[in-house]
């Protein structure tokens, strides 16, 4: 398990600053290697992914739909627009999940989607698993 | 003639076909004709007879194929992609029913149907295409026809001719097709109207199904046969939903005393109408117009009742429309009466309608003896009829016609010479529906021809108002017709209509016309309005409710005349009209001349006319106007009420993440001891964080639910109770329920989320609330005509009677022992209410609660 995780990078994009707390110390117990970055809005991230020679690139972005500026649901798009980011997986944050998000999550290439209301509730196995999950899909070879 | 041998060289010259190949065949297209008008003849005879259809379907087909020497023939059904030989024709033998289906894609006529248009094979097309019947050597110079049969624009069917001879004569051919198709089409539509002969076997119930009108047979007031044009009528999913149930069924409970009589007085062998109109209601409960036509018939043996039935809203809705352009009629006709001229209005077959009094002074004749008097009429001289035919015949080509002189005699003998102008009148479809005659005496008023004429252009410019006015909406369309029409007729200067509010005693000017630079030109007007000023024509028309004349003279300035326009010229002449409109005054229409002493009384009642007209036309765009407003201002309360639950569902629960998040993370990371007071504290802090995310979920769902605009389908009640159970069954098991369902429940026509909602809630609460040693719940349900009822029974802990309203109030919950938000009730109720439907409920404290809920269907 260890040689698994040890390189992996997750990019956390979330204004609330409790619950970039929250999240990191639910990814801290998937794995205390886990290297987690974090960005405050959409634009910031764009800037720095933006060019194609941005590296490293994070090998899983978790990211809140309700950012201050410019939306989640934006900043997926863009990554699923650009050839050199397309391929990391994105974890979509809510703290409600109404129908009508989570569709257009999924039609613009989320994931997954997760009730940040749910997660909490039962972390321990919710994010276990689906972080896992993306974490060993992550690395597979592409 | 090699011309029509050859279709290429007749594509590329028409008119040279025409001049070779069509001029020497009149006669055999003579014969055409002759013989079809023998074969609707001969078909109408069998009508009359009461011959069974197939009976003239075969007439039709065996005398057409004869005729152009077809060896054989053949009918076919198409329907929904599908095609079906409903019988066939080898000449001499006799007609065989058939109803054998194939797809039209497979089928040999879908060049007929996709095209519309006749299609021809000759031999050499026909090559590759398997061999008929019909022997290979009869084909080589034979063709095979197929004919699209269309009814409302649809193909129905497909007649086909095989074997017959190429004919020289394309027009022949062509002409011969075109009858076919239309007699065929002919033949179904009598079916529609006619219902005899239902005996005759599956190809006629074929037909029945065919037509896009409902047909029914009916015996002691259960139906026992429906096309599949009545299950669309009334919105069933299938026909059997409706066969041998009780016609009450398709009658709105307003109507079922009345229809009800008439079927059983029918079957008794009372005189009952046989077409009439009654509220028809839809399986979803919509209620509509439905016509009917009903005769007695033998089915099966025994006597019954076919009934074709007919959605006439839309017709309806017409009808009203003519009631208004009637009312409008009305008025111009008002308005012409106090004008000099005779006036006699007819129908178009020359039926009197209306008279006026200078028609009673030149003929003698009492209005009330002319009324309903057809032609020859008695004030015509008899020498001068065949001119007076004429000029009607003419009439009926050029819609309008003037200066028509002839003599009109009085019953005492005495002879006057009248100029007649006549015209036609339109409904609000354009449909001519009456002649306007106007007589003018030029014995004793000779050379007044252009006063006549004058006159005459008013009445026709006002009845061209009238009609252009029905069909506008909108407040400024309709003030520019008027203005428009008014130019041609009166003389003036300037023009307003000013719109009056009576609640708040403000006038606003919604048009105005005015000299600038000598051109009339629209002045912009103010967009508010502003209150009457005393003094003013307008006001001094609104205080005497009738309509006001003012002439000024030289240097006399009242000054308070709109200030538009050439402000150095004053008004000289100014004519105020009120609008009414059912005695409130809406407005005051208003023209005005820089010219002195231009208008008279008869300016003033023309003037009338054009007010009353404005005004219904003005009622109802101001109507429009303010319903159209409001669809927008509830769609914008919607809109923020959508926002509203979004932020809610949001906002409200970040911080409580956060506070969960935390605690979790304390409990986890912080508090060593399991079972210190730290650790319970903080238990109960991550359970009100649950709780309170419960209630705005619920908070949530509430106001989402009382939105009907999702999908409304028609869901088996039982399929949404299963489904219901199946998500509960863990919950059921933990508790070892025993549930009972019937096994049976009805169709309803609703949203099924939402009835999920109300099934999800009792029975959940039903759980919930059981303490028994043998919990169990019973559901049933019972259908009625009207409604559905529906009982949730269990044995749980009860309800105190004082409590009753109080559980169907949101977030009222109980008994803090139990878990839940309280919304469940307050939802399941909201739901129940937006169906228009109850719920109630009987309990008893210890024993057990039954939770009752109607659906009216």
């Amino acid at each position: 398990m260890d040689s698994i995780y040890k390189p992996l990078s997750v990019l956390l994009v979330e204004d609330n600053k409790d619950h970039v707390n929250i999240l990191r110390w639910i990814i801290g117990k998937v794995h205390s290697g886990i290297d987690v970055s974090h960005a405050e809005d959409a634009e910031a991230v764009m800037k720095s992914l933006g060019t194609r020679s941005a590296s490293p690139l994070p090998d899983i972005i978790l990211m809140d739909l309700n950012l201050p500026k410019v939306s989640g649901m934006e900043l997926l798009k863009f990554i699923r627009r650009e050839s050199h980011l397309r391929h990391i997986p994105v974890l979509m944050l809510s703290s409600s999940n109404r129908p009508e998000d989570v569709h257009e999550a999924y039609r613009h290439g989320a994931n997954t989607f997760l009730n940040k209301a749910v997660i909490f509730d039962d972390f321990e196995t919710t994010a276990h698993r689906i972080i896992e999950y993306w974490a060993t899909i992550a690395l597979l070879p592409r | 003639m090699p011309s029509s041998r050859s279709s290429k060289h007749t594509k590329k010259s028409p008119s040279a076909v025409q001049n070779t190949a069509s001029r020497g065949d009149i006669s055999r297209l003579k014969r055409v004709h002759a013989f079809f008008e023998r074969l609707t003849g001969a078909a109408l005879e069998d009508f009359h007879s009461e011959k069974p259809l197939l009976h003239t379907l075969h007439t039709f087909l065996s005398r057409t194929s004869r005729f152009i020497d077809a060896p054989a023939g053949a009918i076919y059904r198409v329907e929904n992609k599908t095609v079906s030989l409903l019988g066939d024709v080898s000449y001499p033998d006799k007609l065989r029913i058939f109803a054998v289906k194939a797809s039209l894609a497979a089928s040999h006529v879908r060049s007929a149907v996709r095209s519309k248009r006749v299609h021809i094979c000759t031999p050499r097309e026909k090559a590759g295409l398997p061999a008929t019947t019909i022997g290979k050597s009869r084909l080589v110079d034979s063709m095979i026809i197929h004919i699209p049969v269309i009814v409302h624009k649809e193909v129905v069917g497909v007649v086909e001719y095989i074997g017959a001879p190429i004919p020289d004569d394309k027009e022949y051919l062509a002409l011969f097709c075109e009858k076919a198709a239309h007699q065929f089409a002919l033949l179904l539509e009598v079916v529609k109207k006619r219902t005899g002969g239902m005996d005759n076997g599956p190809a006629l119930q074929l037909l029945f199904d065919n037509m896009t009108d409902g047909v029914a047979v009916v015996r002691d007031l259960k139906i026992l046969y429906i096309n599949d044009g009545l299950r669309k009528l009334f919105g069933y999913t299938s026909v059997e939903e409706l066969i041998g149930k009780n016609i009450k069924a398709i009658v709105a409970p307003e109507d079922r005393d009345r229809v009800l009589e008439r079927s059983r007085n029918r079957f008794s062998g009372k005189q009952v109408p046989s077409r009439y109109e009654y509220k028809g209601i839809r399986k979803n409960g919509t209620v509509f117009d439905v016509e009917v036509v009903v005769n007695v018939i033998h089915h099966g043996g025994q006597p019954a009742v076919v009934a074709v039935l007919r959605d006439v809203t839309l017709r309806k809705a017409i009808e009203k429309e003519l009631q208004h352009s009637e009312q409008m009629f009305r008025n111009v006709i008002d308005g012409i009466l106090t004008v000099g001229d005779a006036l006699v209005v007819t129908n178009l077959e020359g039926k009197v309608l209306q008279v006026n009094s200078e028609f009673e002074r030149l003929t003698g004749i009492k209005k009330v003896d002319a009324l309903g008097k057809e032609f020859p009429y008695a004030w015509l001289l008899d020498e001068e009829m065949s001119r007076y035919v004429l000029w009607i015949k003419e009439l009926r080509e050029k819609k309008s016609l003037r200066d028509f002189d002839i003599h009109w005699k009085h019953t005492e003998g005495k002879v006057t010479s009248v100029s007649m102008n006549t015209t036609l009148l339109y409904n609000a479809l354009g449909r001519p529906v009456a002649m306007m005659n106007m007589a003018r005496d030029i014995t004793s008023r000779k050379g007044l021809e252009e006063q006549n004429r004058l006159q005459f252009d008013q009445l026709r410019v006002l009845y061209e108002l009238s009609r252009t006015l029905t069909s506008l909406l909108r407040i400024n369309e309709i003030s520019e017709a008027v203005h428009r029409h008014l130019v041609q007729v009166l003389p003036f200067d300037s023009f307003y209509i000013d719109l009056y509010d009576e609640a708040t005693g403000s006038v606003r000017n919604i048009i105005c016309y005015d000299l600038v630079n000598n051109v009339r030109a629209r002045i912009p007007s103010e967009s508010v309005a502003a209150s009457l000023k005393p003094g003013t024509g307008i006001s001094k028309v609104i205080a005497a409710r009738k309509s006001l004349l003012e002439f000024r003279k030289e240097g006399e300035h009242a000054g308070l005349e709109h200030p538009f326009g050439d402000k150095e010229r004053r008004s000289m002449s100014l004519l105020y009209i009120p609008m009414f409109s059912k005695d409130k005054i809406i407005g005051v229409l208003s023209i005005q001349s820089y010219t002195a002493n231009v208008y008279s009384e008869t300016h003033v009642h023309l003037l009338e006319s054009f007010g009353n007209l404005a005004a219904i036309a003005l009622e109802k765009a101001k109507l429009y106007e303010e319903t159209i407003s409001k669809s927008l201002q509830l769609q914008n309360r919607n809109k923020e009420l959508d926002d509203f639950t979004y932020v809610v569902s949001h906002d409200l629960k970040e911080p409580l993440i956060t506070v969960e998040g935390y605690s979790r993370i304390l409990l986890k990371e912080h508090i060593q001891e399991k079972n210190s007071a730290a650790s319970e504290y903080i238990h109960s802090i991550i359970q009100s964080c649950a709780r309170m995310k419960d209630l705005i979920d619920d908070l949530l769902t509430l106001s989402r639910v009382s939105r009907l605009s999702e999908l409304m389908e028609t869901v088996s009640l039982n399929d949404v109770l299963n489904e219901v159970l199946d998500d509960l069954r863990f919950s059921l098991q933990e508790k070892h329920i025993s549930i009972t369902t019937p096994g049976q429940y009805p169709s309803y026509y609703c949203n099924p989320t939402q009835i999920k909602l109300v099934f999800r809630n009792l029975i959940s609460n039903a759980i919930k609330f059981n303490q028994s040693e043998h919990p169990f719940i019973n559901i049933l349900m019972e259908e009625s005509e009207r409604r559905i009822l529906c009982s949730i029974q269990d044995n749980g802990i009860g309800i105190e009677k004082r409590f009753f309203d109080k559980i169907f109030i949101i977030f009222q919950c109980l008994n803090p022992e139990y878990e839940g938000s309280g919304a469940g009730l307050a939802i399941v109720k909201k739901i129940i209410e937006l169906y228009q439907g109850q719920i109630w409920l009987e309990s008893d404290t210890g024993k057990g609660t039954t939770f009752y809920f109607s659906l009216p269907k």
